[in-house]
């Protein structure tokens, strides 16, 4: 279990998470989602033991992070841009991950070598972008450590390799029991792949739910009716947004399905159906609640 | 940093990484030290024909050389190697590897410093190996590999804290450099400008070797060669062991950087706040300082000296301020009301620290209490007597109560080091006879005041007088200052100065300084020590000024420890019992007998050469490589024997010491004109006129300036022609007297065939020294028809 307890980062005068607390189970892959300088690649450095807390900690079966090689042993973090000097290559990374790394594993690295189009002896820095995160991810993978944070981990890469990386992150949590944390901006691939998702914004937790809880907290319903509809009619719900086009009205709705189904249906509709949100629409609505729309922002 | 933490694991994969890291910087700098280490003592070796010689400056040149390459190359790997600080992307890589902060600096630490030391090291060995052929030379080299060693550790370390005070490269280089810089600045400013830093405290007697390389640890191994080459052993030692302490020093700072520094300071300002600040304010200090104190100098304007130092402080401390906040702020964005008002607050300190020293405390005009002091030097001599020392303090008190007058703080706490900057001033004759004192000249010691006679200008240029004022206190802590007197000081009358010769000529009447100023006299041990090394030359200047040799025929006297010993008694005893002691001065230097105190007075002059063993210690003494078994020194006791000096007259008289005349012209030069050696082949008399014209103006030099103690060009010029006259009328009478009528002008007379028994050089010779002496009684003759008119 990781444990984010009230943890604080300042910046200056700018707070970059505020008490921030929640919990990331063993063996879960964990999305981590938030508006730009929301907090998310902080959060993971402070995790990783980069940055330091200014307050509360991160503990790892009750043992805090920060500047403990013991638990940072089983930690890897790949940050937005990884970091390769000069003259880095993937085989001389190797070495120095295997001697830092008490559970790096030599047949992993073999077999990744195999499965990326990477030529482990070329300099990494000469490398395109998608081809430097793969690099990283290789290295990263064949730590085999039990906690992996990774920071825009997909940008850069095309599709079939997405597809691989996501492949290779359930295996290692299946195989390992490994704890994944991705921070990034791209949903619809943490929707295929995180089980849990963390939502913050300005520095404080919007959200921390397993993404099906998430998605089923939430509702969008087009529903019709044959008679005038005021807005004050759905008083009693939770209702997050109303758009209406024409007579069609588009809901969306926090709250239990069935209840909020029930209540809509004695309203007598003479259509109506409840669909489902994709993360995106659920990100898009958390946000709305906390002031975070589209209209603000060109306001 | 722990045994724990170098038996850590995870350090030796980081050294590793980090030494990999290096292999650029370790590649060319191998290749400098190579190019100038052996290739380039190859490269003499095979050009050079004498060996020896050339391989001990080559020696010394190269391992200077390799100091400053290492110098250059620590500082670079330094940044290098602690770069991945100043990087969002690395700190990020590093930050979350599995190893504790000090684990990571030590590995990045001890890569760094191998990377630069052992490459220092292996080539460094390979060049001495390969020009060290004696102990001198092995000796100096491995002073030198040490120094540079500890250099490199002591920069190293200095560079990695401040590295972890930096988010940058750029700041950390700047920094590091600023730092060196402003605190050999602040040095600077100390030893040329302020002797005394805070009132009553003394800091000259710590302000050595510690203080010199504190900041500044690149300076350290150049520091070390300078005290090597002076002999200064025991300030090297001192640096050794000091800079080890620094090592530590900076080293437990560093770790305690290394574990608080803000990871997110990387590429984002300073982990350390007030660092650019203290950095900026140091720079503006030092610049300004230097600048303003220069400039008081300069203008030497009485109390506007304090408005002219403010005035260039205040503008070249902001010039360096804002040059430094722009290349901080990478523009003129940042702090900028903030920074302009650290500027302008420690400028107001400075300034109300130096106005506050000098009208508040008035630290300028301070004079200790004589009952607190327990030792001091005045004149070069050391006073212990309380009476002498309050003798001293009334001194003193005549100067501060003059010194505002034209001049005041901060140019009257200027040492030694800025002297020659001051201004000389040139007067006609008649000011220098009418309003200048004459009777301070000569009576300072260390007085640099002094009166020539420029030929050209017919004016007489005037330096300034220091008067040097060390007090030791019963406390502990001394009181240092030193006091410019200008020319114009004294002919403005700022001074009381029959008060001060008065009170000067007390001080040397003193039993204490009459002992201290002739140590050699009343010291056992030393006179023993004279006697029994061998005395060359002893000689008495006598009423005329001319030189009296009284070894002469009797120099078994001057090795005789009893005739020594007597001649010390009398002399010691005349020197106790004199009322009017003045100390001798150099009389032959400063030209004008108006001025100089020996007239009237015998000086006894005793100079002895002795041998001793070679000393090892001295690897780069010159006179090891031509006489490595000997080496020099010239001993002399100076001091007066006035007419009143009855017991020494007597001793002397008693021992039948006569004086006797200078004698040879030989003594004085070897370099004859072109005219003797043509006498010596033709033997004519026209061409001994010829020699005689050539060596006329040079005889007339030698007997004024050395033996009488006139101005030569002014004796020239008022006598030159009689003088030649008569000295060619002398040459013609020698020629009759030497060769009679056998010569004729153009029958040559001198010649082995005519003259077989007799040298010509010799007869030669003859004619010159009675030619010399002629002169001597000339001048005696124009000084004394002078006198008598």
């Amino acid at each position: 279990m990781l444990e984010i307890k009230n943890v604080t980062k300042n910046f200056g005068e700018k707070k970059a998470l505020n008490s921030l607390s929640f919990n990331i189970p063993t063996g879960s892959i964990f999305g981590l989602i938030g508006s730009n300088g929301s907090g998310k690649s902080t959060l993971l450095r402070v995790i990783s033991g980069v940055y330091e807390p200014d307050g509360g900690s991160v503990e790892i079966d009750g043992v805090s992070t920060y500047e403990n090689p013991k638990v940072k042993a089983q930690c890897f973090f790949i940050s937005d841009f990884p970091y390769f000097y000069n003259n880095s290559t993937v085989a001389n990374l190797s070495v120095l991950y295997k001697s830092m790394y008490p559970s790096w594993s030599d047949d992993k690295f073999r077999k990744l070598a195999c499965m990326f189009p990477i030529n482990i002896n070329d300099r990494i820095i000469n490398m395109s972008k998608g081809m430097q995160r793969q690099a990283a991810l290789m290295l990263a993978l064949s730590v085999c450590p039990k906690y992996l944070m990774l920071d825009e981990i997909f940008d850069g890469l095309d599709p079939v390799v997405r597809q691989l990386i996501k492949k290779l992150l359930v295996e290692m949590v299946t195989e390992n029991e490994s704890t994944i944390i991705i921070a990034s901006h791209n949903l619809r691939e943490l929707e295929d792949v995180c089980d849990h998702i963390g939502l913050i914004h300005s520095g404080g937790i919007v959200l921390e739910k397993e993404l099906d809880e998430a998605k089923l907290g939430i509702h969008r319903v087009q529903i019709v009716f044959d008679h005038d509809v005021g807005e004050g009619m759905f008083q009693e719900l939770n209702v997050v947004k109303i758009q209406r086009q024409g007579k069609l009205i588009n809901l969306t709705i926090k709250g239990d399905g069935e209840q909020i189904e029930k209540y809509l249906r004695n309203m007598q509709p003479v259509y109506m159906e409840m669909l489902p949100l994709t993360l995106e629409e659920v990100f898009i609505s958390e946000m709305e609640v906390v002031g975070y729309d589209i209209n603000n922002i060109i306001q | 940093m722990t045994l724990t933490t170098l038996s850590s694991k995870e350090l030796k994969p980081l050294y590793i990484w980090a030494l990999k890291r290096n292999k650029s910087v370790i590649i060319i700098y191998s290749l400098f030290l190579i190019v100038f280490g052996p290739v380039m003592t190859m490269y003499f070796m095979s050009t050079s024909s004498t060996y020896g010689y050339d391989y001990k400056d080559l020696n010394l040149i190269i391992l200077i050389l390799f100091q400053i390459i290492s110098a250059f190359f620590t500082f670079v790997s330094s940044l290098k190697t602690f770069s991945y600080l100043h990087n969002k992307r690395s700190v990020d890589m590093f930050g979350a590897l599995p190893a504790n902060r000090t684990t990571m600096y030590t590995s990045h630490l001890l890569a760094g410093i191998t990377s630069i030391a052992v490459p220092y090291f292996v080539f460094s060995i390979i060049t001495i190996a390969i020009t060290a052929r004696s102990g001198d030379t092995l000796k100096f080299g491995l002073y030198t590999i040490g120094s540079t060693l500890l250099m490199i550790f002591a920069a190293y370390i200095f560079t990695s804290l401040v590295a972890y005070c930096c988010g940058t490269v750029v700041d950390t280089a700047i920094i590091t450099i600023g730092a060196n810089g402003i605190w050999l600045g602040i040095i600077s400013l100390y030893f040329g400008f302020i002797t005394e830093m805070i009132p009553g405290v003394d800091f000259e007697s710590i302000i050595d070797t510690p203080l010199l390389v504190m900041f500044a640890p690149y300076g350290f191994s150049l520091m070390g060669t300078i005290y090597y080459q002076n002999e200064q052993v025991g300030s090297l030692v001192s640096l050794f062991i000091w800079n080890m302490i620094y090592i530590a020093g900076f080293l437990f700072v560093a770790l305690i950087a290394a574990n608080k520094r803000k990871a997110e300071t990387s590429q984002n300002g300073f982990s350390v706040k007030w660092l650019p600040m203290v950095i900026k304010a140091g720079a503006s200090i030092v610049c300004g300082g230097f600048i303003g104190f220069i400039s008081a100098e300069v203008s030497h304007s009485g109390y506007n000296n304090m408005f002219v130092f403010c005035f260039w402080y205040a503008i070249i401390g902001f010039v360096a301020f804002a040059i430094l906040h722009i290349i901080f702020a990478r523009g003129l964005k940042g702090k900028v009301i903030p920074s302009l008002l650290t500027y302008l607050g420690t400028t107001a300190v400075a300034i109300a620290i130096l106005f506050g020293f000098s009208f508040g405390i008035g630290i300028d005009v301070y004079v200790p209490s004589p009952v607190t002091v327990k030792s001091v030097q005045f004149d070069g001599m050391d006073f212990k007597d309380p009476e002498n020392i309050k003798t001293v303090t009334e001194i003193h008190k005549i100067i501060t109560k003059g010194i505002r007058k034209e001049n005041i703080y901060p140019y009257y706490l200027g040492s030694e080091s800025y002297s020659y900057d001051y201004p000389v001033t040139t007067y006609d004759e008649e000011t220098v006879t009418n309003e200048l004192p004459s009777d301070l000249d000569g009576v300072i010691k260390d007085g640099e005041y002094y009166i020539e006679r420029d030929p050209s200008k017919n004016y007489y240029v005037i330096g300034n007088t220091i008067f040097r004022f060390r007090y030791k206190r019963k406390i502990g802590f001394g009181v240092t200052r030193d006091y410019y007197l200008y020319p114009t000081d004294y002919r403005k009358k700022c001074y009381d100065y029959d008060k001060l010769s008065e009170l000067i000529m007390k001080l040397y009447s003193s039993e204490e300084y009459k002992k201290n100023y002739n140590e050699d006299l009343f010291d056992d041990e030393a006179i023993k020590n004279i006697t029994s090394a061998g005395l060359n030359y002893f000689y008495y200047i006598g009423e005329n000024g001319s030189k009296n040799y009284i070894s002469s025929g009797k120099s078994n006297l001057s090795t005789n420890e009893n005739f020594m010993n007597g001649f010390r008694e009398a002399l010691r005893q005349d020197i106790l019992e004199d009322q009017n002691y003045i100390p001798n001065v150099n009389v032959t230097s400063y030209g004008q007998s108006t001025l100089t105190p020996y007239v009237g007075k015998h000086c006894i002059e005793l100079h002895t050469v002795y041998t001793y063993s070679r000393d090892d210690t001295m690897p780069y003494s010159n006179h090891y490589d031509y006489a490595p078994n000997y080496d020099s020194r010239t001993y002399t006791i100076t001091t007066l024997i006035k007419d009143s000096y009855k017991n020494t007259q007597k001793y002397l008289s008693d021992h039948q010491i006569v004086p006797d005349v200078v004698t040879n012209y030989s003594d004085y030069s070897n370099n004859y004109p072109q005219s003797y050696y043509d006498f010596l082949s033709d033997g004519r008399p026209d061409t001994l006129r010829k020699l005689t014209q050539d060596v006329s103006v040079q005889f007339a030099l030698t007997a004024c300036s050395t033996v009488h103690g006139i101005d030569p060009n002014q004796w020239l010029d008022d006598n030159y022609d009689d003088y030649r006259k008569a000295l060619l009328k002398k040459s013609d009478e020698l020629y009759k007297k030497y060769f009679g009528s056998v010569s004729t002008p153009d029958q040559p007379v001198i010649n082995d065939e005519d003259y077989p028994d007799t040298p010509n050089a010799e007869k030669v010779d003859l004619i010159l020294n009675e030619l010399f002496h002629f002169t001597f009684e000339y001048i005696d003759e124009t000084i004394n028809n002078k006198s008598a008119v």
